[in-house]
């Protein structure tokens, strides 16, 4: 009977937790969701934002070369950012667990305090970094490796650098921990199999790592395409993702709906190519 | 191909792993490397693969220093505690691995697994996932992949550790017979004292980062070079005695026999015999050796065990169960033992 009673009161209050977190999911992300493909099907109105009506004119809208354009833009930019993300991490984070434990140590605060620095800050410092008269180019210049420097931002690899940076330290502290305890000995098996170090992290190392390094990388890739500050910030306006295309759409044209509409099918779209990744290195590691 | 390690010394900051470790092991030899925790057998054989850089000596190999030759460049197969399988590739790549390193063609690798798959008894298994196997099967994965470059020196960090008895057991002797077929010299790390004897041609028993006697089973058995290994090995009864002239006294007590064991010695010695040659018997009238107190007495399935005090040192004593005569606890008792099977310990 004691039992019986536990394991009731254990789903009781199992349910609780699982209505609990389904409220807030719907207070935060299903309802706002369902308003936005509402309104994208709605009229602009440049005095209250939309006009209640029932138009496939968004939509239409967003086949059009420009946009089609801007979301390869944002789909490439998130993409190659992320992969660049992952692969740095994964390299250095290799390296700082070889360190003596007060060197990791230094790196972990290290990390941990580059995510607590701000987008805005983060994009200043490149801005200051990449321009002309203080920054890289003129570095380069005082070293004589380039002549005739100009400003390297805004500008396209500008907005890569800026995204990159985002990623980095969140990425190597989650990697950071499973590296550290990662077992060392099938590396070593691998020397004593004749593969030279290079050769071990290639074929022993990375692929041992590959279901962490795919998830990371897909998680990057939806972290990135929605980074708003970076490409405002780096980008010129023909470097612009989606991201700010919306945002310039619903608040600075005042037309909610286009921008709702850009938004349903860019979440479409980056769901798609999500569910596509997946499936695709799932069959490979299977 | 025949091993010699040279003054092998190795530190990690303060602390000594290594010291002065020298062993030679001949060709076709399977050595032992035994000792408890922390004794420095597993850094020894890294050393030897080249996992972890020495401070000083020479390892060499049929007379070539290998100090400078990187890991991947030695040919050592080496069979890891944890086993180390590469779990992205099946049974077949894993013992085909080192020949792909090499540049062996797939027709000839596949050939090669498909062989090292026989000897350790799992033909057709080229395709499974390594994730599917038990215990055993990995480790006679773990072997065969070793195996596969043919190397000039196999070593083994405690490979069946983590196995049950039986299994153990059965592996042990597998193992033994595809070594001696091979004709390998081995190298294999150990603290089990019993796979050791079963195992080894000699056993090395390391103590703080020091051999403190290479011999054969056997010998290490009968003749300890140290009270370590006197104590470390099986069961020993210890005395320390003292030799006077034709005298030899224990806790006061004058031993019953001055025996050639004893001859050209004196002053204090370490005595060992081990609890099977232990005689206890009621005291005969007129009685003048080794005498103590019945402390204890348990029956171990088909063995009897019994404690003695003798002047607050405990003696212990083995016998076959139904050897073993109805002796009250409490009860004095004469203690003796077959001189010819007694060792006094090198000072």
């Amino acid at each position: 009977m004691g039992h019986t009673a536990v394991t009731r009161s254990d789903n009781f209050a199992a349910m609780l937790i699982a209505i609990l977190a389904l409220a807030v999911l719907a207070v935060f992300f299903l309802i706002p969701l369902a308003f936005m493909v509402m309104v994208s099907f709605y009229e602009p109105d440049p005095m209250s934002f939309y006009k209640v009506a029932f138009s496939w004119e968004n939509y239409a809208k967003y086949f059009s070369s420009f946009y089609l354009k801007v979301t390869l833009r944002s789909l490439w930019s998130a993409a190659i950012s992320a992969v660049v993300v992952i692969s740095l991490s994964f390299f250095a984070v290799l390296a700082i667990v070889e360190l003596s434990r007060r060197w990791q140590v230094f790196w972990v605060v290290l990390l941990l305090s580059l995510m607590c620095i701000s987008e805005v800050i983060v994009g200043f410092s490149w801005l200051i970094l990449l321009s002309e008269s203080a920054g890289i180019p003129r570095f380069l210049e005082v070293l004589g490796l380039w002549t005739d420097p100009r400003s390297l931002s805004p500008g396209f690899g500008a907005m890569l650098i800026g995204l990159v940076t985002l990623g980095l330290s969140i990425v190597m502290l989650i990697l950071l921990p499973e590296a550290a305890n990662r077992d060392k000995s099938i590396e070593e098996a691998a020397r004593t199999l004749g593969s030279p170090p290079w050769r071990v992290t290639l074929n022993i190392t990375l692929p041992v790592f590959a279901p962490s390094l795919i998830a990371l990388t897909l998680t990057m890739f939806i972290y990135l395409i929605g980074v708003f500050v970076m490409p405002t910030m780096l980008g010129r306006p023909s470097d612009w993702t989606m991201t700010v295309m919306i945002s310039d759409k619903a608040l600075g044209d005042a037309n909610l709906p286009l921008g709702a509409a850009l938004a349903v099918v860019m979440l479409l779209i980056t769901a798609a190519v999500l569910l596509v990744s997946l499936a695709v290195s799932r069959r490979r590691l299977a | 191909m025949a091993l010699d390690l040279v003054r092998i010394s190795k530190h990690y900051g303060s602390s000594v792993a290594l010291s002065d470790v020298s062993l030679s092991v001949a060709s076709g030899e399977f050595i032992c490397l035994l000792g408890a925790s922390g004794c420095g057998k597993t850094t020894l054989l890294r050393i030897i693969a080249g996992l972890v850089k020495h401070d000083q000596g020479e390892i060499l190999l049929d007379g070539n220093d290998l100090s400078a030759v990187p890991c991947h460049q030695r040919n050592i197969g080496m069979v890891f505690q944890s086993l180390a399988l590469f779990p992205h590739i099946d049974v077949g790549e894993n013992i085909a691995y080192g020949l792909k390193m090499r540049g062996v063609n797939r027709e000839a690798r596949q050939k090669r697994a498909a062989q090292l798959l026989s000897l350790v008894g799992l033909s057709g298994f080229e395709q499974r996932a390594v994730s599917s196997l038990s215990g055993g099967q990995r480790q006679r994965v773990a072997i065969a992949r070793a195996l596969a470059l043919e190397p000039q020196l196999f070593l083994m960090d405690e490979p069946f550790s983590a196995l049950d008895a039986g299994l153990r057991d059965r592996l042990q002797v597998e193992v033994r017979k595809l070594q001696r077929d091979l004709g390998v010299t081995t190298v294999f790390v150990t603290h089990d004292q019993r796979e050791a004897m079963a195992l080894a041609d000699r056993i090395v028993i390391l103590n703080n980062g020091r051999v403190e006697q290479a011999a054969t089973p056997s010998e290490i058995y009968k003749y300890p070079a140290s009270r370590f290994v006197a104590e470390f090995i099986g069961e020993n009864n210890l005395f320390e005695v003292d030799i006077n002239g034709s005298e030899v006294t224990f806790a006061g007590q004058t031993l019953d026999t001055m025996n050639h064991v004893m001859q050209g010695l004196q002053g204090s010695r370490l005595l060992a015999i081990r609890p099977e040659q232990i005689e206890v018997r009621l005291p005969p009238p007129g009685y003048r050796g080794l005498t103590g107190q019945l402390l204890q007495q348990r029956q171990i399935g088909a063995l009897a065990e019994r404690e003695i005090d003798v002047a607050g040192s405990l003696v212990k004593q083995t016998l076959l169960q139904h050897h073993a005569a109805e002796i009250p606890i409490g009860q004095s008792v004469a203690i003796s033992w077959d001189w010819q099977q007694a060792w006094v310990i090198p000072q």
